[in-house]
């Protein structure tokens, strides 16, 4: 499932299709192909939906602050993307906003830390009978107590897969979340990504998670996270 | 021979952007593959960074 892409679809809110057929007349009324940046301001949000014959958000800024943070663009727009750049609105001033063209905003890991060694507690019959490297890797950051290893906390699995629905967003799916509370008696919520192989961090999908645990566990300090898992050659661990 | 590593990543928003607060790399070994002298000293490295 690309990350990007998943408040699409049937958990997709009218409120989201309105601005993403707004962002897309913005668009593509002033883009030309090579263009690296494509500038555009508040009213144009106004003469769009003018345009369109669609009823004119309450909240113009909730228009740019949607594909800034919370719902990916038209695949139509996504497709104007070279490869390994990706378009981002960013403020250019009052009322002034404008898509730039940029690297991904990739997470990799790197490549020179320290290996960890840990004592594999993963059953047996998980190792052989996991369906897909998402599920694997959930149950081995699981039965190995990962999270808490690696935030210094104790935690439970609350749920995986959650569906939930978050205001102004729609359904969204965070692969798995977690409860925790430290030695002081403070309370986390961790909402975890797993990605394998080549998947990326999700800027859109993190801040939907955040989102999303603030909604549903109010109060208590959201601990975004994500683990990946990918080969590589040996060499001498440390521990 | 290709080793599957774990990397954790505690992530956050800064400035509006994505950013990471902290990241590990763990590898899943049986427990005879863990040397003693190693283990014990990464124990030291926690205690000191706890007290630090």
């Amino acid at each position: 499932m690309p990350s990007s892409g998943r408040t699409k679809g049937a958990g997709e809110t009218a409120g989201q299709n309105r601005y993403r057929q707004l962002i897309d007349k913005i668009f593509f009324d002033r883009f030309t192909a090579g263009d690296t940046a494509v500038a555009f301001v508040r009213d144009d949000i106004m003469e769009a939906a003018r345009a369109l014959g669609i009823e004119l958000p309450r909240n113009l800024g909730d228009v740019i602050y949607s594909f800034r943070f919370r719902t990916a663009f038209s695949d139509r727009l996504l497709a104007t993307q070279p490869e390994g750049m990706e378009w981002r609105i960013e403020l250019a001033g009052h009322g002034r906003y404008r898509f730039v063209l940029g690297r991904q905003n990739r997470i990799r890991p790197n490549p020179s830390l320290i290996r960890i060694k840990l004592p594999d507690a993963t059953p047996e019959l998980i190792a052989r009978y996991a369906l897909d490297d998402e599920q694997a890797l959930l149950a081995v950051v699981r039965y190995n107590r990962l999270i808490d290893i690696f935030l210094g906390i104790t935690t439970c699995s609350l749920q995986n897969h959650l569906r939930t629905t978050v205001r102004g967003i729609g359904q969204i799916e965070i692969d798995e979340v977690y409860v925790g509370v430290d030695a002081a008696g403070g309370h986390y919520v961790v909402p975890v990504q797993a990605k394998g192989g080549r998947d990326q961090v999700s800027v859109v999908q993190t801040a939907q998670d955040l989102k999303a645990c603030e909604e549903k566990f109010p109060g208590i300090a959201c601990r975004p996270s994500r683990c990946s898992s990918w080969r590589r050659r040996s060499s001498p661990c440390s521990n | 021979m290709a080793e599957k590593v774990i990397a954790m990543f505690e992530l956050t928003f800064q400035d509006d952007e994505l950013r990471v607060v902290q990241e590990r790399h763990y590898l899943l070994v049986p427990q005879e593959e863990l040397d003693s002298s190693q283990v014990r000293a990464a124990g030291l490295r926690s205690q000191r960074s706890s007290t630090s």
